[in-house]
Parts: C-alpha cells; structure tokens; sequence
C-alpha cells in the first residue's frame, strides 16, 4: 500500500510538471498550429535561470518569479522574429524550432556546463510530512497542488474572461476572429509568451524535483509531445489528462520495469495518433 | 547539361579519395554513406511529400540487423547487406501501415514516436542490441574475391561511392518511371489523384517501404564502415539531421540530398576540430536554411528555366 | 435520385443546398452518414474514390483541382496513366510507352493545348485551367461525368466555348452537372434536380421544373 501511494504521488507531481508544461504547447499547437520543438529549451533554460537567481538570491520564491518572466519574454522574441515567418508550414517549423532547440542547448552549456544540478528547494517545503502511516515529501505535495492552482487558474481565464474569450475565438476561426476585430497577432504572441512562461515555470518547479542537465529540454519535449497528443490538442483538459496519463504511467514504468519505461510514453502515443488523433479532448 | 555535372562531381570525389590522407577519405565516406540515407529519405520527403521524422529507424535496423549477422552468421558483404537491407524494408512495411493512417503534422509526429519505440528497443534489448552499449568489434565485410579485403579505407571508399552512384541510378530510374510520376502527383495533389483512379494509400506505402529499403542500405554501409552500432543512431537528432541534409541540398531533386550530406558532414568534422560549438554551428544552419534558402543550394544553383 | 444512361442531368439549388456534399458523396471523398450510392448498378457505397473511378466515374471540382506545380503535359500524362496497369511500373521511363504517349499526344491536340504543354498548370489562365480540368476527367472514357460548376468565373466567350466542349461527348457518357447558371443548365441538360436544404425537391424536364410550386417558393422566397 505504502509503495502505491508514494509512487501515486510520484506520478502524480511529475504529471504537475508535464501539466505546465504542455498546458502551453497544447493551446500553442490548437491555436497556431505550430509545432514548436524549442518548448522543452523554455523549461531548460527556465530552470538553470531559476538555478542562478535562486543561487544569487537565496530566495526559491525570487527564481520561481522570475524565471517564467524571462522565459516568457524570450518566447514571445522567437514567436514573433522566426516562427512567424513559417506560419503554415509544418516541415519548416519543425526544422526551424529544432534549431533554435540546438542553440539554445548549446548556449546552455556554455552558460552553465554540463553536470547535471538540482535546484534548491524553499526551506518551508524541504521536509516530509505524514498522513496516516505514510511519510510524503512535502515538496512533491506542494507540487501536486500548485499544478492544480494553476490548472484552475488557466481554467478561469480561458473560461471566465474577455482576454480568454477572444483566445478561443482565434482557435476556433483565426479569419472570423480577425474579421471581428480582434488582434490576431497579439494573441498569438501573448499565448505564445504564456505558455513559454509556465514551461519555464515547470522548469524552476521540475528542476527541483528532477534536475536540470543537458539533454533534459529533449527528454522533456518528447514527454510534452506525448502528453499533447494523447490528451487532444488545443484542450486545456486534454493537457490535464493527458499530463496525468503519462507521468503516471511512466512513473510506474519506471518504479516496475524501467526497461520498458520509454514505451509507456511513446507506445500510448503512436497508438492515438493512428486511431484518434484529435486526442481525448482535441479539436481536429 | 546534367550528366557533364554528375561526372565532374564524381571525378572530385573520386580524385579527393585518392589524394587525401586517410583521415579526410574517413570523412568522405561518412559523407557518402549519410548521402545514401539522405536520398533514401528524399523519396519519401522530396518526391511523395511524406515529411518522416523518425528514418532513422530504418538506418538503425539495416545497421544492427547487418552488425548481427556479420557478428553471429557470416562475414559476406552481400548476406549481410540484404539482411539489412531487408530488416529497413520489414520495418518499414510494419510502421508505415501505421504511421500512413494520418497526415501533415500528425505525421510528423508518429514518425518521430514510432522512431522513438525503435530508439528504446535497441537501448533496452540488452540480450540482442547489446544496449546503450550497442554492438562492437563488428569485422570488416568480406564481398568474396580473394584479392580484394575490405579492411583498407581505400577500398571501402570504392564500395561506398559506387553503393551511392547504384543507389542514385536506381532514385533516378524510379522517379522517371510511372510509379514515380505517380507519386509526383501524389505529392502535389492526392485527392485530383484519387479522383482520376489511383490508389493513393497503396503508392505511399510502397514509397515508404522502399525508402526505408534504402535507410536500411545506408545502415548496413554505415555498421561496416565503424565497426559498431549504438542507440543514438535510431534517434531523432539522426533524422532530423537527415531531413536537414535533403532540405538544405534541395528536396525533390537527384542530387539535392547529395549535396546536402556532404555539405554537413564535411561541415561538421570541419568544425567539430576546431569548435565545440558545432551544435550551435548546427542549430544555426536549421534556421538559416528554413529562412533563407528553402528549396536548397541546387535549386539555387541550377536555376530552372520554365517547367523541370 | 436516379439516372438513366445517357442522360445529361443539371442539378440546381440555393447556395448551402448540399450539391457539392453530394458529389463528394458520389465521388467518394466523403461518407455519407446514411443512404447508399450504386454505381453503374452496384453498390458502391463503401468504395474508394479510385475504385469508382475505374468503374466509369469521372469529376471536376467546385475549386479546380489540377496539379499545379507540373506542366500542362505532365497532368495529362497522369490522367492518361490512371486507368492503366502501367502505373505501378518503377523500372522503365514513363515516356517509354508508346500507347500512353500517343494518347497524350492526341489529348494535347483535340484539346488544343499544344502550344502551352510546357507551361505549368499554375501559370494558366483560369478558363485554360477549367478546360484542362475537364479534358482530364474525359482522358479516361467515363462513363458517368461529375462537372461542379464548370462554368463558375469564365466570360461569356468562355462559357460558350466551355458548352460546346460538354455537349460534344456522345451518349456513352452520362453527364451530371452542378451549375449555377440557369441558361447553361437549361441549354446542356435534359432534366433538372432541384437540391434544397439536403432533399431533393423537384425533377423533370425544363418545363415541369419551372412551373413548380415548391421550386418557385424556394427561389423567390416565400417558404
């Protein structure tokens, strides 16, 4: 029973961090229709900026703020200077975003070298806490709920306000929603932006719990991608069942038969794309 | 015109294979052997319009079915380059029913998950793919006339040039035959090409199959040529880097994905010497070829006047 | 609905009506979500759009549908190259069948695009484009022909040319035509089906269309 639940709880913070992660590329790849392989260089660097300014700072909270912020900024520049200009071209986004992944996996070590590193935990959550007979990580706890807040939040926003309403007019019908006024562009860019701040975010809050090293911005698109596929594209759900789909089932991969952990992701993924590629929740 | 350019460009390669020292005839026929999986990977991309983001599976299987059996069955060049040959093809045939159910993006992204599931089986197969070890100490491939051994990197740049040229004659037998107008047409319109009678699934599977013949090919050159094989041959970063090869020579032209082999891996020796900044180098000329020069250097070059 | 062999058929109706969904239906580039089609006598409802195709279907499009990165000789070339076994043959040139060839050539003249075959399709006039559309799905002896509008954007001079071109096939091919022009449809065919909202409501000759309550009130309001 204990075993269950410790790793119940192990899927179900990483599937937190998937959540932010793809919350992002799901309603990027719906409403743009861009594949963006440079999302998982957002958590990457989103996490070894955390690293820095938690190391400068002392504070986790300042990292945690911080972080996301730049990274958003940094999404939007690549939204609006490159991918911009590759629009409707599936082939050349690929290419082009997996350059940008390339430099910016470069740059990265160069910057911080190439160990692997742990991003410091807030003292506040550093402990374990008991409920019942079993001990729980207070961080993985903590996790679990902040992915929650943030998936309710989202929900609101994309739900609940003006901003969010014109979001899903442009997914919807990008030309009806320009022909009604709205300003495509700045949509998109602000989407962009977002969704690359809460990778970046998943990668201060990630990279506490799992590191940052090089290599982690490709194990983590791959898992992104997968999470997108299965849960549906575009649907802030599908990203939620999707994240949850996939860091539970790769965490037991792992706890069970971690030879076979890697097919649990992708195995699941091939499977929706060749009978129900809209995904759960997806819009086609 | 094209035939006094293909000749010239072979008699270069041919005169910098005998000229240089070894070190630089090594890299040539990686050069020649990723211009092979790059034509292979042309057919699919260039001529039917299928952008695979996962061939290097099928590289992988030829490379370690071909180290396999000249490790455990027989040293012959020929046994082992149908098997590997074979083993792309078979693959091929298994993953293209699947990856064929779907389109544009969604395409993209099987292939990249199914090249993924071929990544994983050759790291966790510890029993037959030796893991993220790989195969090692795979010998030099014996093509059966006594007096020739293919232990010299002289003679194995030989075989692997006139493997390219082969497999350039087949593309263009292929691509000048009805099938290949076919899927020609398939590429620029497959819903005009259904209505007029063909049967679109059928040509691109076949494409597919073939292609992946041809990675297959490419894999079982690449195997006996370094003597091992690892997981990371199956990887995506390998086949992105193919797709580069055939983007950055020129999709849907003979020698387009030639160039573009060459151009990168002799790039990418060139720099990995003198930088360790060839990933950024890379990344950079992913961008640089997708913002600049989309139909490629030989389309640059041979400027085409009127229609093909 | 039914056809008769032979017969040159116009199928009217209000924008929305569904004329287009139908021959995508017939066609076989959509399912339909209840009913069947029988072609030439059997069902092909669960059929391909390949196989009605070599059963004697043949169709232009609402939007010209050509291939517009080949030249005007290599399109041919594909619409001529269908029916035959040939299509599947990787080893020869594709120039190397004197029979396909012949055929193209003589497409290429009947059809009075000799002089342009090098061109490609995306550099021809739109009224070019449209009678090359037609002259494909001819290339193969259909023996039932779709035409979406095939009028839809060409000057009068055009159309009357483009009239000529459909009225010339004998009776072995049986022609449905979509068409917006009442004048064109009443000129080429012999009976009408008017399409509303899904459902066909009226059919007959000319006349007996006309004088219709139902199709009076769909197109001069009043329903």
């Amino acid at each position: 029973m204990n075993f269950w639940s410790i790793q119940l709880l192990n899927g179900l913070s990483l599937a937190m961090v998937l959540f932010l992660l793809s919350a992002g590329l799901s309603v990027i790849f719906g409403l743009m229709r861009i594949i963006n392989l440079a999302h998982g260089s957002f958590y990457l660097i989103g996490g070894y900026i955390g690293l820095t300014v938690i190391e400068r700072s002392g504070s986790f909270w300042f990292g945690l703020a911080i972080a996301p912020i730049l990274v958003g900024l940094l999404g939007v520049i690549l939204q609006r200077l490159l991918l911009r200009r590759v629009q409707h071209d599936e082939l050349s986004q690929v290419l082009l975003s997996f350059g940008v992944l390339l430099v910016c996996s470069d740059v990265a070590l160069t910057l911080w070298g190439g160990l692997p590193q742990t991003l410091p935990r807030p003292e506040a959550l550093d402990g374990t806490i008991k409920l019942g007979t079993i001990v729980f990580p207070m961080y993985r706890m903590a996790l679990s709920m902040a992915g929650i807040a943030v998936a309710v939040i989202l929900w609101l926003l994309l739900g609940r306000t003006k901003v969010g309403a014109r979001v899903r007019a442009s997914v919807d019908d990008e030309e009806m929603a320009r022909g009604i006024g709205i300003n495509t562009g700045a949509v998109f860019a602000g989407v962009f932006g977002l969704g690359a701040a809460l990778a970046g975010m998943a990668g201060v809050l990630g990279g506490a719990m799992l590191g940052v090293y090089p290599g982690a911005d490709f194990d983590v698109i791959l898992l992104a991608f997968a999470v997108v596929v299965i849960g549906g594209l575009g649907s802030l759900r599908g990203a939620l069942v999707g994240s949850l789909f996939i860091g539970i089932a790769n965490t037991l991969g792992n706890a069970l038969m971690p030879q076979f952990a890697l097919f649990t992701v992708f195995v699941p993924m091939v499977a929706m794309l060749a009978f129900r590629p809209s995904g759960f929740f997806g819009r086609s | 015109m094209r035939a006094v350019g293909a000749a010239i460009a072979i008699a270069l390669v041919v005169i910098a294979g005998v000229a240089l020292p070894p070190y630089y005839e090594e890299v040539l026929v990686d050069g020649l052997i990723n211009a092979v999986f790059a034509v292979s990977l042309n057919l699919l991309l260039g001529y039917t319009g299928l952008p695979s983001l996962g061939h290097a599976a099928y590289f992988a299987s030829g490379a370690y079915a071909a180290g396999l059996v000249s490790l455990h069955v027989t040293h012959s060049f020929w046994i082992g380059a149908l098997s590997g040959t074979a083993a792309g093809a078979i693959l091929g045939a298994i993953f293209g029913v699947v990856a064929l159910r779907t389109k544009g993006a969604y395409f993209l992204m099987i292939t990249l998950a199914l090249g993924q599931i071929a990544w994983a089986v050759a790291y966790s197969w510890r029993d037959v793919t030796g893991g993220d070890d790989g195969l090692r100490g795979i010998p030099a491939p014996d093509i059966g006339l006594s007096i020739v051994h293919l232990d010299g990197p002289r003679l194995y740049f030989v075989l692997t040039l006139i493997a390219l040229v082969a497999t350039l004659a087949a593309t263009r037998l292929l691509v000048g035959s009805p099938f290949g107008r076919t899927l020609r047409g398939i590429k620029d319109n497959s819903v005009r090409m259904g209505a007029l009678g063909y049967n679109v699934w059928l040509h691109r599977y076949l494409a597919f199959v073939m292609a992946s013949a041809g990675a297959g090919f490419a894999g079982v050159l690449f195997v006996y040529h370094k003597g091992f094989v690892s997981p990371d041959v199956a990887h995506v970063v390998t086949s992105a880097q193919a797709m580069l090869m055939v983007i950055l020579g020129g999709a849907g032209t003979l020698w387009g994905p030639v160039a573009g082999a060459m151009t990168i891996t002799v790039l990418g020796n060139f720099a990995s010497t003198y930088t360790l900044h060839w990933t950024l180098i890379l990344g950079l000329l992913y961008i640089g070829v997708v913002l600049i020069a989309p139909t490629g250097i030989i389309s640059v070059l041979a400027r085409p006047k009127g229609s093909r | 609905m039914t056809m008769q062999a032979g017969e040159r058929r116009a199928l009217l109706g209000p924008n929305g009506s569904g004329k287009t969904t139908l021959f995508n239906m017939i066609g076989g580039q959509t399912k339909p979500t209840s009913g069947k089609i029988f072609l030439f006598g059997n069902n092909a409802t669960d059929d391909p759009p390949h196989r009605r195709a070599h059963s004697g279907l043949s169709r232009t499009f609402q939007i010209t549908s050509l291939f517009p990165n080949l030249s005007v000789v290599e399109n041919i070339h594909l619409a001529v190259m269908a029916p035959s076994p040939i299509r599947y043959a990787p080893h020869r040139a594709a120039e190397s069948y004197p029979g396909i060839m012949r055929e193209v050539e003589e497409l290429l003249a009947d059809w009075r695009f000799a002089g342009s075959r090098e061109r490609l399709v995306r550099d021809l006039s739109y009224g070019d484009q449209r009678k090359l559309e037609i002259a494909m799905a001819l290339a193969h002896r259909p023996r039932l022909l779709l035409l979406d509008e095939p009028t839809a954007g060409l000057s009068a001079a055009e159309t009357s040319d483009l009239i000529e071109v459909i009225k010339a096939p004998g009776p072995e091919v049986s022609i449905l035509m979509i068409e917006h022009d009442v004048d064109v449809a009443l000129d080429v065919a012999d009976r009408i089906s008017i399409l509303d909202r899904g459902r066909i409501v009226a059919e007959g000759t000319a006349i007996e269309v006309r004088s219709n309550q139902a199709v009076q009130a769909i197109y001069f309001g009043g329903s």
